[in-house]
């Protein structure tokens, strides 16, 4: 059913802690009976008798009516959520899929069918579902397959899928503790802590075949400070592709958990913001949403090639400063949007995307990288085996530049400074975007002042990047946890930038001038 | 029904295994999507998936485990493994589990089924698809592209059970017809480096059953209607309004009153409402219910996520804060009873779900209400997430169109409207009739006296 419109957006989940997969603790049987942990690699051969053999008859069928292309995606999926409340473990989840998606191309046609039942009947029955994209005699034979190699990005010392349970309990009851002892005026904190590995296996007809066991764990917490009859919300989150020693460092849990606490209590004492253009500094790192939005969406190839975005037809043009340097990188070391292979057995790699300004090249998946005669990017990324693969961003941000962050925020007289975010959202044809601003200061006379209620941000893409006037030498990436919808699909990403000056956005506040 | 059966017997095998309660919800879905673009099918899709959840609770702890594998030989470990969840969880001294004798299925047969929608072949619905995009391109020249234009439809079974003995199941068919519209706004833009800004826009139709749909050529010339009526958008001056909202993002807005009103967030003190039981907080023209009997309405369902007979709720009475909606552990943590408004997915706890949620119709069409402004904003589309429920604070990016002496004159973009869900909702001055469902959430157009509008 058609949602928010073919829109892209990124939102930083608060409240619905349950919304966003539930999940959490003791290690499956399955799982310990096959003697996986998260770094290692699910055989879907041992487990469901998917051989070589198999896949290649599969590819046969789904080639049968003429498609030029096909590709197998396996899912196992195991997923574990404990959500702590008032002081208790209110439940314990505990999840997992398991299925297949296949697709067959037929140049920009795409056929796609999935099966949550691996038998091979069932299998056989999705291929030929799938092969009904095209109308012909078979054209196409696959290929032998051969391996690709990947690297291993989220090497972790302690697997969260083996840990014990009682060590994630332990975790929590840290952040519950420091929320709480942060301010008497917190009434209400509420936490998840969510955990998975998502073991795929890509074989693609045209030779490559591949496997990632791609873990992710989550801390998150949103606060209630009260005072009188006032209350305000706070949230914070942290995790990534990482093991269970990021949550156990000193201080890990409790930094989460006071920065949920203390977005609260600052919001008890803000002020109704200011309405129309003003000049707005964004703090470092969540500000990175700007990039996702502003240019983001609009540079992801499938836009692109069906030139419906505000970016189509303008590599080689100005599109922004010329202090703006922005890439998209899938190969960060444990960051939220990294993967070792992307959803097509293609390698994700750091693409520039704007070089100072100028616009250099898109994110593909396989169809747009085809359409554009250009190679893949390593963005072809799907949520599940229920979803054919869309050209996605992984971890996206700005370079440093030269400004100290301080200078920048002193060479304003009458602006905002804007630290934290909930989300926000971009209409891919016209470039507007918005982005919601969960904490944000006035600014008067170069100095940070008041707290500001919650309000949105309003602009252009290319008209915003261009009023980049002063980039910060403190870029830093964010590990909260951001997912990234577009065309119903959710998939985990980050977004990274210095502190930066924009010369002018809109806010979006009640206080009307005159 | 085997769906039925298969949670049936999923409860009776947690309850040997020790569970003081145990309910078991199994789905099953055949989903079909067709995506037309320039000419061709771009996008066939077409699937069936199943996923089966259980919630076990014993001496007050809960446990939640769901799996889409179905295999026997794996169903038994599935179950214990919900058992062995269960030491993880602490003692909740508020218990979940529904009271027996508000259990049960409304007797009213609600139409939910199509069997001409299961009867398609998959031609006819690509069809549907391609008739769409030709509408779209027939109705007006300046319309050169489109994101694709797409016929769906999903048929739905639905089954529960629980060990206080209640056991049903539903099926649900929904189709709905998609479009959009894309053109290049050769209009000159304002702003650095802006080149190449295009207009999107879009409709769709959507319901239990196919004559309840709009015709495919209604559906494409509605997308493109509403995408050259935003050739030549600009931001215009701040100022405070009265703010008309369009039937869509009336629709729309009604999500943000469900979060307020849901019992989810109120036990939480998750709301701005939370103490607002009985108070009045609405204009005397916010009327709105709740109501899971409407036949052939696409939120209607006999029982309710926990097998709670479904009835019909007064939220707002003229205004007044009648009922929030709740499930049976947010009914318990306010001292209140359930208002059989949980919803269920395999994966999580019941939690509050609006059903078919809406505001209750006026009597004056959009047009008068647009007439009613001298001058004054039209909200055709809302962006962004900037909605606070804990302080009712609304900050949200717009598309609209400028009214002046009661007409619309002028497309407008880039601009927000702010201010508080509490002053807006008291301040709606005007609810028109043309109340439309294409989704749980409904309202008919209305006007709001004044908010803040920012802009240059």
């Amino acid at each position: 059913m058609p949602a928010i419109g073919r829109r892209g957006f990124l939102l930083l989940s608060s409240t619905a802690l349950a919304a966003l997969a539930a999940e959490d603790l003791i290690m499956p049987r399955e799982i310990r009976a096959a003697g996986l942990a998260q770094s290692s690699r699910l055989s879907f051969e041992d487990r469901f008798g998917i051989d070589r053999a198999t896949m290649r008859k599969l590819m046969d069928v789904a080639l049968s009516k003429g498609g030029e292309f096909a590709d197998l995606f396996f899912e196992y999926r195991v997923a574990y959520g404990l959500s702590f409340e008032d002081g208790i473990v209110r439940d314990a989840t505990r999840g997992t899929t398991v299925g297949v998606g296949i697709r067959v191309v037929s140049g920009d046609q795409t056929g796609y069918a999935y099966s949550d039942d691996l038998a091979y009947e069932r299998l056989r029955k999705a291929a030929e579902t799938a092969a009904a994209i095209a109308r012909e005699e078979a054209k196409v034979k696959a290929v032998d397959v051969n391996p690709v190699e990947a690297r291993d990005l989220y090497a972790a010392h302690r697997s969260s899928l083996t840990a014990p349970i009682a060590e994630k309990v332990r975790i929590v009851e840290r952040a519950d503790k420091a929320a709480r002892a942060h301010d008497s005026r917190i009434i209400k904190v509420q936490i998840g802590f969510s955990d998975e590995v998502r073991f795929i296996q890509i074989a693609t007809s045209d030779g490559l075949i591949t496997s990632d066991a791609q873990p992710m764990a989550a801390l998150r917490i949103s606060t209630i400070a009260q005072e009188k009859d006032r209350r305000e919300t706070g949230y914070f989150s942290g995790g990534g592709r990482v093991g269970l020693e990021f949550f156990e460092r000193p201080d890990a849990p409790e930094y989460i958990a006071r920065t949920a606490a203390r977005q609260a209590i600052v919001q008890l004492g803000a002020v109704e913001a200011p309405a129309g253009e003003m000049p707005v500094v964004l703090g470092p790192a969540y500000s990175g949403i700007l990039l996702h939005e502003a240019i983001g969406h609009g540079l992801e190839a499938d836009f692109n090639r069906q030139k419906t975005s505000n970016f189509s037809d303008r590599i080689g043009e100005r599109v922004a400063s010329d202090q703006c340097t922005i890439v998209d990188d899938g190969t960060i070391e444990h960051s939220r949007g990294s993967i070792d292979v992307d959803d097509e057995a293609n390698l994700p790699k750091m693409n520039v995307l704007i070089d100072k300004g100028i616009l250099r090249s898109y994110m593909h998946d396989r169809i747009s990288a085809r359409h554009f005669k250009t190679a893949p990017s390593g963005n072809g990324r799907r949520q599940s085996y229920e979803h054919y693969p869309l050209p996605r961003m992984t971890n996206t941000y700005m370079l440093a530049g030269p400004h100290d962050p301080e200078e920048i925020i002193k060479s304003v007289k009458d602006g905002i400074y804007a630290v934290a975010f909930s989300g926000g959202q971009v209409n891919i044809s016209n470039g507007d975007y918005v982005f919601s601003v969960t904490e944000a200061y006035r600014i008067e006379n170069g100095k940070v002042t008041t707290p500001l209620k919650g309000v949105t941000l309003i602009g252009n893409g290319p008209d915003s990047l261009s009023k980049v006037t002063m980039v910060g030498s403190d870029m830093k990436l964010s590990d909260s946890l951001w997912t990234c919808g577009k065309s119903g699909q959710s998939v985990p990403v980050s977004v990274g930038i210095p502190t930066v000056l924009v010369s002018q956005i809109t806010v979006g506040g009640t206080q009307v001038k005159g | 029904m085997p769906l039925e059966s298969f949670a049936i017997d999923i409860v009776a095998r947690a309850r040997k295994l020790g569970a003081d309660f145990a309910d078991s919800v199994v789905i099953e879905s055949t989903d079909f999507s067709s995506v037309y673009r320039m000419g061709k099918v771009e996008k066939l899709v077409e699937s069936t998936s199943r996923a089966m959840g259980l919630r076990v609770i014993r001496g007050g702890r809960t446990a939640i485990t769901y799996t889409s594998d179905f295999a026997p030989e794996r169903i038994g470990a599935f179950v214990a493994g919900g058992i062995e969840l269960l030491a993880y969880a602490s003692v909740d001294e508020v218990s979940s589990v529904p009271e027996a004798e508000m259990l049960g299925s409304a007797a009213a047969d609600l139409g939910l089924y199509d069997p001409e929608i299961e009867a398609m072949t998959a031609e006819e619905k690509i069809a549907v698809a391609r008739k769409t995009e030709e509408a779209v391109f027939a109705a007006d020249k300046r319309v050169n592209n489109t994101e694709g234009n797409e016929f769906a439809s999903s048929l739905i079974t639905f089954a529960l059970a629980n060990s206080e003995g209640f056991a049903g199941g539903y099926r649900k068919s929904v189709a709905s017809i998609s479009a959009s519209a894309v053109l290049d706004d050769t209009q000159p833009s304002k702003g650095e480096n802006v080149r190449g800004k295009k207009q999107s826009d879009g409709w769709y139709t959507v319901g239990t059953s196919l004559k309840a749909l709009e015709t495919p050529e209604a559906v494409g010339r509605r997308a493109a209607e509403r995408t050259t009526r935003l050739i030549g958008s600009t931001k215009v001056a701040t100022k405070e309004v009265p703010v008309v909202f369009e039937q869509p993002v009336a629709s729309q807005f009604m999500g943000s009153v469900f979060q307020a009103i849901s019992g989810a967030g109120v036990w939480r003190k998750q709301s701005f409402l939370a103490e607002a039981l009985g108070q009045q907080i609405g204009s005397e023209l916010f009327k709105v219910c709740d109501d899971p009997l409407m036949p052939g309405h696409i939120g209607s369902r006999p029982f309710d996520g926990e097998g709670v007979r479904a009835r019909r709720n007064l939220v707002f009475d003229g205004g007044k804060l009648a009922s929030f909606l709740l499930d049976t552990y947010s009914s318990r943590k306010l001292k209140l009873k359930t208002t059989g408004s949980a919803s269920r997915s395999v994966a999580g706890r019941p939690s509050p779900g609006a059903t078919n949620f809406f505001l209750m119709p006026g009597t004056v069409t959009p047009e008068e209400i647009v007439a009613s402004v001298k001058n004054g904003l039209m909200v055709v589309s809302l962006m962004g997430f900037g909605v606070n429920i804990v302080n009712g604070v609304l900050s949200q990016g717009i598309q609209g169109i400028w009214i002046e002496n009661g007409k619309l004159t002028r497309p407008v973009s880039e601009m927000t409207i702010a201010g508080n869900l509490r002053d807006m909702l008291a301040s709606i001055d005007t609810v028109g009739n043309d109340l439309v469902f294409r989704g749980s959430m409904a309202a008919p157009t209305f006007r709001i006296a004044k908010m803040a509008v920012s802009g240059t």
